[in-house]
């Protein structure tokens, strides 16, 4: 009798064991999308801030950093022309760029970040100008130094710049109303950080990959004594960023959630920007202006690329073809192009072009609009638009990667350019490996298509603008596909650098 | 003993999290919302007034089209889950049978697979859903005469709908559109028109 109930406990637990697994390997489906309005953003609820990104474009409409910006500087800095050098300025020697800022927000704390330039370039350093605004809701203003140890390395993967440099603060005093503000006391810099690659700061790449190696730069962030003048932090890991304080295990778990920087216990909690970042927007936005003005050879009156590219638009409203011209450079630096010109049959939706062995410096093309057949073609680039550079680049038809520039102007009043950041990202990212390649399979093409249109990203001809544009940005973003998308006005002389980052949909003009 | 397996099984229940979010297709979804393994699922069963047989005739020419629901189809590239409508269809020219797949076999797990004699095309004619939308429905349509892939909309008419979700619908159109297609050098010519009848009203038999 002893022996069988000895038994009966292991088979039970046999069976229960069974039911354990049963019910792991069954897991009931989540609540219904749609029904409920979920999103699925777990990774960044982790996070207790969020960074975003944004041109003064974007804040200037933002009565807290309108109120914080007016209040440190001086009334109507955040109004008016950003750019105007304030008397605060003048006193300690810098200007202030407004081509980017980082937002940081947590409920009770708001920081803006800046990058200073100075009279005097330094390679040995870059400073940022921090403004934040704590429970206290007074504006408090410091200028983050950051003594490079080493040169910034740029990490593709999470789209970000290893910073390794010590850390110095200094609070801005500020006349306020006639009244001297000096700060009590202030702190250290704090700066979340990502071990990936080397430790840099986390940008939304990093956190969206979700690797669970989060770290605050500076965990201990010892409070300041109450003094006047510069201050350092106590390393080389300050807030931007340098080594050490990852996670011991690797998991998120070591992870501290609280929200640093909050209730007012002296820390600066920022995210630096470094000259590179501006730089990127900068260079796209000068070479594409300098394309525009380029000379086109063999034709008479003398014409450039931009006249090439109003008389394609003018032609969007009124042809039934797919046409355009792709340009091959007259000699290795792209100084002028040979242009040549294509179109489709009617109606057909086809670009047809006799390119031969050419390698092209420049494509430009429209999407027209046939509405007898009661359809659209898209107001952004289609998927098979996409593809083509992809097909262009494996077969040697793109004479630079790096200089290479896709034009396309709509019958919807819809001008853009895009342009190739990173080639290897492009060629090698997850999308163009799983649909690229096997493009002329059916099975293939429709499910990219349906992810780019109905199914996902629903870039579709019957979207507005705005939705298709919008839905664009977030295709580029989160397929990673290394391309940089430009937003171009009525007659291709202004641009706009258009993209989905960190969550937000971010304008930044080429000035 | 008991204790423990008791405490281990609730752990384990309570640890059991979600993986695959369902979706509801016919609903105004984010693309954040789609994820790895999710399921675009016809929840309301939206799909219902397309299912049976829809029929367009002129003279001696016939388009018969019959579409039918597969649940859960997967497909590995996406790596997401889908309730499919699939269309199948015949087309009769004077008289004559021009092309029929109103015989093929399709289910779940062979909808995504290519065709046996038209090897870049697929087997399902016509595979899709009335993504965000109860009247419209998207396909991707296989023309395996003209050899290509392009996309077919089928709009219900006249669709009514009464509070206890019983329906009626008499007519949709059919409109097919050729995508956007690059031909570089000559090397991949499309035949922009299409085997069956475009821009065409056909009645639910």
């Amino acid at each position: 009798m002893e022996k069988r109930n000895r038994l009966k406990i292991p088979l039970k637990s046999i069976v229960l064991l069974f039911g354990v697994l049963f019910i792991l390997t069954n897991c009931q489906y989540d609540d219904t999308v749609g029904d409920i309005n979920g999103t699925q953003d777990q990774v960044k609820s982790k996070i207790p801030f969020k960074l975003k990104e944004k041109t003064f474009a974007e804040l200037h409409d933002d009565s807290r950093f309108v109120g914080a910006v007016n209040h440190v500087f001086s009334k109507g800095k955040a109004n008016a022309n950003f750019n105007a050098r304030t008397v605060m300025e003048e006193q300690y020697g810098f200007t202030i760029d407004s081509t980017l800022i980082k937002e940081i927000s947590t409920e009770g704390y708001t920081s803006y970040t800046f990058f200073i330039r100075r009279d005097t370039i330094s390679d040995n350093f870059i400073e940022n100008l921090v403004v934040e605004i704590d429970s206290t809701n007074i504006p408090k203003a410091y200028i983050i130094k950051y003594v490079l140890n080493s040169e910034s390395r740029y990490i593709a993967d999470d789209k970000a710049y290893i910073l390794d440099a010590e850390t110095e603060i200094t609070p801005i005093e500020y006349n306020n109303s006639q009244l001297k503000t000096t700060y009590d006391s202030y702190g250290c810099v704090i700066t979340l950080m990502c071990p990936w690659k080397g430790d840099h700061p986390a940008g939304d790449a990093c956190i969206a990959a979700d690797r669970g190696d989060l770290y605050w730069s500076d965990p201990e962030c010892p409070e300041f004594p109450t003094s006047s003048g510069t201050s350092s932090s106590d390393g080389g890991d300050g807030g931007g960023g340098g080594s050490g304080g990852s996670s011991s295990d690797g998991s998120d778990d070591d992870f501290d959630h609280s929200c640093k920087g909050c209730g007012d216990t002296g820390e600066v909690i920022t995210t630096p920007i470094i000259d590179e970042e501006i730089q990127e927007t900068e260079e796209d936005c000068i070479k594409l202006k300098n394309l525009i003005s380029k000379s086109v050879t063999n034709q008479l009156p003398r014409k450039e690329v931009g006249t090439l590219l109003n008389q394609l638009q003018d032609s969007s409203s009124t042809t039934t073809k797919e046409m355009g011209y792709f340009l091959n450079p007259t000699d290795t630096t792209e100084s002028q192009f040979i242009p040549s010109y294509f179109e489709g049959e009617e109606n057909a939706d086809e670009v047809a072009m006799d390119l031969g062995t050419n390698a092209v410096s420049v494509l430009m093309h429209l999407h027209y609009n046939n509405e007898t057949e009661n359809k659209k073609q898209l107001s952004v680039f289609s998927l098979q638009d996409i593809y083509e550079m992809y097909q262009f680049i494996g077969t040697g038809h793109i004479f630079s990667p790096n200089t290479f520039t896709n034009f396309l102007t709509t019958e919807h009043g819809t001008n853009y350019a895009i342009q190739i950041n990173d080639s290897n990202a492009f060629v090698n990212s997850s999308f163009a490996i799983k649909y690229f390649i096997g493009w002329e399979f059916s099975n293939f093409r429709e499910e990219a298509e349906n992810q780019y249109g109905a199914k996902r990203y629903n870039i579709l001809p019957d979207k507005t603008n705005g939705q298709n544009e919008l839905a664009f940005t977030k295709f580029l973003a989160n397929e990673n596909l290394g391309l940089t998308l430009f937003r171009a006005n009525d007659d291709f002389t202004e641009f706009t650098k258009i993209e989905y980052k960190n969550g937000t949909f971010k304008e930044t003009p080429c000035n | 003993m008991k204790n423990i397996i008791l405490t281990l099984i609730i752990l384990f229940t309570l640890s059991c999290k979600a993986q695959s979010p369902i979706v509801n297709i016919a609903s105004d979804y984010d693309s954040d919302d789609i994820v790895d393994g999710c399921y675009l699922k016809d929840v309301n069963n939206s799909f219902a007034p397309f299912i049976g047989t829809w029929q367009w005739t002129n003279g001696t020419d016939t388009l018969t089209i019959v579409f039918s629901k597969i649940e859960m189809v997967y497909n590995n590239l996406s790596e997401m889950y889908t309730d499919q409508l699939i269309g199948k269809y015949k087309y009769v020219e004077n008289g004559v049978e021009i092309f029929n797949t109103l015989d093929y076999d399709i289910n779940a797990n062979n909808a995504w697979d290519l065709h046996p004699n038209y090897p870049k095309r697929m087997l399902a004619p016509m595979l899709g859903a009335c993504y965000r939308n109860t009247t419209l429905a998207d396909f991707s349509f296989m023309d395996y005469l003209k050899d290509k892939g392009e996309v077919a909309k089928f709009e219900l008419l006249d669709l009514l709908t009464d509070l206890n979700g019983e329906f009626n619908v008499t007519q949709a159109k059919l409109t097919l559109s050729n995508r956007e297609h690059w031909n570089v050098n000559g090397q991949n010519p499309r035949d922009p028109e299409f085997t069956i009848p475009n821009n065409i009203t056909l009645t639910k038999q």
